[in-house]
């Protein structure tokens, strides 16, 4: 009996042994994988998370949202200004970010949330294609917390192990330290894209399939969930109360896009709804809602690095339009 | 539910904790409610297929042990055959032969008015149908004494290490052991997990990498060169190796945690000196079942030359239909048939022109080596017809192979150099641990080495299962049978 019980207990401290060891060889890989980030994206969000954890006390301006938010670069604000776009994310994302960062922000005095023309007929998990989880793993390997977006586990693991299981499958950690070794610079490469300027044509055709994708998509969602549009506005109005509750100035905003993608999207029934669910939200909540959408800068292609995203130069020239608003909706806070 | 999804990750550990904390009499409890649970994740409708056919067969069962003779016991044998079996045609091949009949009467302008009728395949239907006629064969041959608890031969049926894709376990073999009492061991804990942890990287990391590869050549032949059709031919075979051998490790490794024996279903089967031996390596536990059940008693090879070779090439051709309800299917297993009554019709002759070719000492030694080649290539020709979707998309890739074209793309172009790269890493640890095993024997040899090495073993398998896994959820391919 002893015996077993010696044992049992030599099996369990090497166990304990295992684990410990791999525990400490997890985090040096992980340790590894951050310093050469899959993507672009992924290092400008670690970067700026990085601020978001690392700083919390400097942060005064955050803004959050899809891919539409990165219209606002905070590189041309004050300092203590994060920007958070995440591609594809829905409100139930949105909200969670929230939750987990505001917190965490005793200074936070204005919050900028990006509402696009799809946002409240959007949600990632009414879509078979696990693809638009993506912005949902990325924003629990880059913030800190253990919290779920609504009961979604395996987005939370798959995002809390994505610096192990990287879906470049280490290739960027290989070719950064191969480049290092050879001396060579470890540019990730941010988003190269947006540095472009594109002919009219060309942002002209991509509204056409971006329009007809997301169409498409809100479609499906809506049929997967009629109820969207009206759990969204409920999600809206959370994440205003839980920012207002922290004393924080809400605005909503809606960027400049490409004039063809205007035209496009004026066919949508939907757009209609968005908007009096905004309106109607600015005007209950007391929440500006600062709709650029049709914005002169819509004419110009200069800005556009594709139909529904400005390029770095529109970043700045919007930043500078946006933010003398903001100025007088939330005055010297 | 799969292997590789986080469902199986959450499910395990909670069924094991359960298992170990359950007394010994309720533990056949607690495995059929988890074994409906898994396969219920599927679909639950199917769950009714499986219960259906435990019904039946339980009854036959008790039916067969109240009678003494083979004849009284005959009706109750077709029943179950024809309740199995008639649910396995029902589902599997209906539209398969409709389609076929149809296809044959349009040729003679004359109306065929039975619809095709679309309904998803049950997964793992055909597995779990021949191991519950293995024991309606065996109680019927009276070798198998009925089972009369009705939830553990529920549990037969449905154990869920090996419900969807086996290894297909006799009644004989598997039932004794439902009674037997189960502790926790340490020992078989740890070789379970051992066999687990090789399962899964050969599933996660080189058949679904591979896969990556094969899907895009396959998808269109006709757009790649014939060096990159044959170099996912290749991919295929090791593909199809690992995706199976790794389902059946994991499931296997399962089953001995908590401590259940299950066969051996792949014994290293690329490395066979001939087709014979390929199908005493490869997918054991279904070539015994068709040995026993359908080549035995269509007389085997106690019987005419001739007749002994038509025999083996029926047993064949149903080899092939079970596997896919398509010609391709068909003709893989016809050709795998054609193989062996050749070799057999050939052997005097073979032998009589190895010794004339080669006498020499040297020769014979490189033999074994020229064998296992030869045997590789010809099963490397009959998976162009398994892999393929048709009959004329297999004799599309075999010519674009024979009509050889000099490349128009760099070999790694389907899947990208880095995948590329990452494929033949894996294919190369695949085959230094296959010739380890074949040499040394697997777990033993790990074993004899020092603790280190072992954990450093370990961690790189896992990691490499965590940094280089596909975690796409891709089926295992055997899950359509």
């Amino acid at each position: 009996m002893r015996r077993v019980a010696a044992m049992n207990r030599a099996a369990l401290l090497q166990a304990a042994a295992f684990l410990l060891v791999g525990a400490v060889l997890w985090m040096g890989l992980e340790g590894l994988s951050r310093a050469h980030p899959p993507t672009g994206w992924d290092q400008v969000l670690l970067d700026r998370m990085d601020t978001v954890v690392s700083a919390p006390d400097s942060v005064r301006v955050l803004v959050i949202g899809n891919s539409h938010a990165g219209a606002i670069d905070p590189d041309d604000l004050d300092r203590g200004s994060v920007a958070l776009p995440f591609p594809w994310n829905d409100l139930a994302e949105a909200e969670h970010q929230v939750r987990t960062l505001v917190p965490r922000l005793p200074e936070l005095r204005v919050a900028l949330v990006a509402v696009s023309f799809f946002t409240f007929h959007w949600a990632n998990d009414d879509l078979e294609s696990e693809s638009l989880l993506d912005s949902r793993e990325r924003f629990h390997a880059v913030s800190p917390g253990w919290g779920t977006v609504e009961g979604d586990l395996e987005s939370l693991l798959r995002g809390k192990s994505y610096w192990i299981v990287r879906p470049d499958h280490w290739l960027g950690v290989a070719s950064g330290l191969a480049s290092e070794l050879g001396g060579g610079s470890d540019d990730a490469g941010d988003d190269g894209f947006r540095d472009e300027v594109r002919p009219d044509s060309a942002l002209a055709r991509h509204a056409g399939e971006r329009v007809t994708t997301t169409v498409r998509r809100k479609r499906e969602m809506i049929a997967q969930n009629p109820d969207l549009p009206r759990e969204n506005h409920e999600r809206l109005v959370g994440i205003i109360d839980e920012l207002q509750g922290a004393g924080v100035c809400v605005v909503l905003f809606t960027p400049p896009y490409h004039w063809r993608y205007l035209e496009l999207y004026e066919a949508a029934p939907s757009l209609a709804e968005m908007r009096a669910l905004t309106s109607g939200l600015s005007d209950s909540l007391g929440v500006p809602w600062l709709d650029y959408s049709h914005h002169p800068m819509s004419r110009e292609p200069i800005w556009f690095a594709d139909s529904d995203h400005l390029n770095i130069h529109g970043d700045s020239h919007f930043t500078g339009i946006l933010m003398e608003e903001v100025g007088d909706w939330c005055g010297s806070r | 539910m799969l292997f590789n999804s986080l469902h199986f990750v959450f499910f395990l550990p909670v069924v094991l904790a359960l298992y170990f904390a359950t007394p010994a009499r309720w533990k056949w409890a607690l495995l059929l409610g988890a074994s409906y649970y898994f396969y219920a994740a599927w679909r639950v409708e199917y769950l009714l297929l499986i219960m259906a056919s435990t019904g039946v067969d339980y009854a036959a069962g008790i039916q067969m042990g109240k009678r003494d003779s083979r004849k009284a016991r005959r009706p109750w044998l077709f029943l179950s055959l024809l309740v199995n079996l008639g649910l396995l045609f029902t589902f599997k091949y209906l539209n398969f032969f409709s389609e076929t009949f149809q296809a044959a009467f349009d040729q003679f302008n004359v109306f065929y008015g039975i619809p095709t009728f679309d309904v998803l395949l049950p997964v793992g239907i055909s597995f779990y149908t021949f191991q519950t006629l293995s024991y309606t064969i065996e109680v019927y041959r009276g070798k198998q004494k009925p089972e009369r608890h009705l939830g553990i031969f529920a549990l037969y049926v449905s154990f869920f290490p090996q419900l969807v894709a086996g290894p297909i376990e006799r009644s004989t073999r598997l039932l004794p052991q439902f009674f037997r009492k189960h502790g926790f061991d340490l020992e078989r804990a740890r070789s379970g997990a051992r066999l687990m942890l090789w399962g899964f990287f050969k599933k996660l990391v080189v058949a679904d990498r591979l896969a990556v590869y094969v899907n895009e050549v396959y998808a269109d032949p006709t757009a790649h060169s014939s060096a990159t059709l044959l170099v996912a031919t290749y991919f295929f075979a090791v593909q199809i190796y690992c995706d199976f051998s790794g389902y059946s490790d994991i499931a296997i490794g399962t089953a001995r945690i908590m401590g259940y024996d299950l066969m051996e279903n792949f014994r290293r089967p690329y490395f066979a000196r001939s087709i014979r031996e390929f199908w005493g390596r490869w997918h054991i536990s279904l070539s015994t079942w068709f040995r026993d059940y359908v080549y035995i008693p269509l007389g085997g090879n106690r019987v005419s030359k001739g007749r002994w070779y038509a025999n083996l090439l029926i047993v064949f051709v149903v080899s092939g239909l079970w596997h896919g309800a398509a010609w391709t299917f068909v003709f893989w297993g016809a050709l795998h048939g054609g193989y062996l009554v050749l070799a057999l019709a050939s052997t005097d002759l073979r032998e009589r022109l190895w010794g004339r070719l080669c006498g020499l000492p040297a020769a014979d030694a490189l033999r074994p080596g020229l064998a296992v080649f030869t045997t590789f290539h010809l099963v490397l020709f009959a998976w162009v017809f398994f892999r393929a979707e048709t009959l004329r998309e297999a004799i599309t890739v075999i010519l674009g192979v024979v009509r050889w074209q000099p490349a128009t793309e760099a070999l790694s172009a389907p899947s990208g150099l880095w995948n590329f790269r990452l494929s033949l890493v894996a294919i190369a640890v695949l085959v230094v641990v296959d010739l380890v095993q074949s040499r040394w024997g697997g777990e033993r040899s790990l074993l004899r080495m020092p603790l280190p090495v072992r954990w450093a073993i370990y961690y790189a398998a896992l990691f490499a299962i965590l940094m280089f896994g596909e975690f796409g959820g891709e089926d295992f391919i055997y899950f359509q049978f």
